[in-house]
């Protein structure tokens, strides 16, 4: 099906050696994109690059840490290396270091979720995009949360980091669109990963929590990557600067 | 779950097999979204008020697939009931449900009349609301918990925000598409228990019937307060539909998205482009 062929494409795609960033990658590549894998660690990301070889796709696996924009830069200079363009970039790494209210979080901590969370995704754009520009277009994908949506007494500084996710791509929608450049958001709600895994593991947990969503279930990762290969593909081409929110109805019930 | 069987690339953005009802899909977007179903292997019904539009579209539809025309005028309660009778007949269940049908009325306020605003909210707001209600059984028949049945509403970039320059006052236009773009959230709650998801999509400018006379005055003005400096593609529109009837949307349910170019978050007519 064309209209959502990334044929000929390169994506690169930040934490994707699990979860939704790897299903991401497995669906990028699956759909005709070389794929850059990155983690922290390199033998994860070496791992998830051998799976999509060995299931007949390319990927290139380059370690990075978020948090040091020197590592960002290493991982775009890799990635030109390697393919010579980005096409899609998916900025879907993100950390959550702490858990409970806003009075007791350390400014470490509250410094380290903003660096990490919204200042990777700032780098990394201005590291990819005059390249992209200048290569007639592509596609940002960043990947936010339904956390940044609604107030939280449990996960304050990650929601402001992700609800600064969806300003950070209504604002360059409006830069770089005159260079055929979109920038987007996904914001999944409760999704099948590890990141997630207390509150899907425990049925009693699983249970009280699903009651309250629509469709009475949590999303897999593949139902966000659907949205992702949307966005970077020919099908996604008039979208931009918007927050495609999948989590079942959860938010809008709630 | 995660397989290489489940994560073919037909699979996750395949329609084949649903079957689907588009209204207004003799003209415009509903014609294009008519054909992008049937190229995908969907069984497609489409309904229009007149039997003609209805004739004429079918001629352009029938070589693409299975496809059958029904005239309807969605606004009247027994046009619906006939309607959903020949979707039943015809398709045996519903899995895609389209209410693109829509009309506008353009008059500055104080000439603004009273049957202009009645009949487009009841056109973009009230039908819906019956018709979607209505072909529930329908619905039902196509839904499971793995592959839901779904509803698409056609909304508007006017129900988001109102233009900064009013070139052709609107106002029951936007408001019925507000109202639209809230009911698709609120048929999202009470739907999703019976494996029905409800979205809806906010064009930004198409090629339609309906803004034929606004391009001809206005396009370049348009094309300036998009971030992306052009109107939409037919395609694109195609797209998210597909994205959102596929097995890629079936945890998507409730929202509003907007297929506009960046117009909508953009924050007016750009300085930029300079």
């Amino acid at each position: 099906m064309s209209l959502f062929s990334l044929e000929g494409k390169v994506a690169l795609i930040t934490g994707s050696t699990k979860g939704i960033g790897k299903a991401i990658a497995e669906q990028m590549a699956k759909h005709g994109a070389k794929v850059v894998i990155s983690s922290r660690n390199q033998d994860a990301c070496d791992e998830v690059a051998a799976e999509i070889e060995a299931n007949g796709g390319e990927a290139l696996a380059v370690a990075c840490n978020i948090n040091y924009p020197e590592q960002l830069q290493a991982l775009v200079d890799a990635t030109l290396a390697k393919w010579g363009k980005i096409d899609a970039l998916v900025c879907n790494a993100a950390l959550n270091p702490f858990f409970g209210a806003s009075q007791d979080i350390p400014d470490e901590a509250f410094d380290k979720i903003m660096r990490a969370n919204i200042g990777s995704v700032h780098k990394l754009c201005q590291l990819v995009l005059p390249g992209m520009a200048k290569a007639g277009g592509g596609a940002v994908v960043i990947v936010s949360s339904i956390g940044g949506l609604k107030g939280t007494d449990k996960l304050g500084a990650y929601a402001i980091s992700k609800a600064a996710d969806m300003q950070i791509a209504r604002n360059l929608a409006v830069e770089w669109g005159k260079d055929n450049i979109r920038v987007n958001c996904i914001a999944p709600g409760l999704i099948r990963t590890d990141f997630a895994r207390a509150l899907w593991e425990n049925p009693e947990i699983y249970e009280a929590t699903v009651s309250k969503y629509p469709m009475r279930r949590i999303g897999e990762p593949e139902e966000i990557a659907g949205a992702a290969v949307f966005l970077a593909s020919a099908a996604g081409s008039f979208t931009t600067g918007q927050t495609i929110v999948i989590d079942g109805g959860g938010t809008i019930a709630g | 779950m995660v397989d290489s069987e489940n994560f073919a690339i037909a699979d996750l953005f395949s329609l084949a097999g649903k079957t689907a009802l588009v209204t207004g899909g003799s003209s415009g977007i509903g014609l294009n979204l008519a054909k992008g179903l049937l190229i995908n292997g969907v069984r497609v019904v489409i309904a229009s008020r007149k039997q003609e539009k209805c004739d004429e579209a079918l001629q352009e539809l029938a070589p693409l697939g299975e496809v059958s025309a029904f005239a309807a005028d969605v606004t009247k309660p027994e046009d619906r009931a006939a309607l959903l009778e020949f979707c039943g007949a015809k398709l045996g269940s519903l899995s895609i449900l389209i209410n693109n049908a829509g009309s506008n009325w353009a008059a500055q306020l104080q000439d603004y009349p009273d049957e202009g605003f009645d009949k487009v909210v009841s056109t973009n707001l009230n039908a819906v609301f019956s018709l979607t209600r209505d072909a529930i059984p329908l619905l039902e028949l196509a839904a499971t918990e793995e592959d839901p049945a779904r509803i698409i509403n056609i909304g508007s970039m006017d129900g988001l925000q109102v233009p900064i320059v009013q070139r052709v006052p609107t106002f029951a236009y936007s408001a019925s598409k507000a109202a639209l773009h809230h009911l698709t959230r609120t048929l999202a709650v009470d739907l999703g228990p019976k494996h029905i998801t409800v979205n809806a999509v906010a064009p930004g400018f198409f090629a339609s019937r309906m803004t034929d006379f606004v391009f001809d005055k206005y396009l370049s003005d348009i094309e300036d307060e998009c971030p992306l400096h052009r109107i939409g593609r037919p395609e694109e529109l195609v797209g998210i539909v597909t994205y959102l009837a596929s097995r890629a949307g079936s945890y998507t349910n409730g929202t509003v998205i907007p297929v506009d170019g960046g117009t909508s978050v953009s924050k007016g007519k750009r300085d930029w482009m300079e």
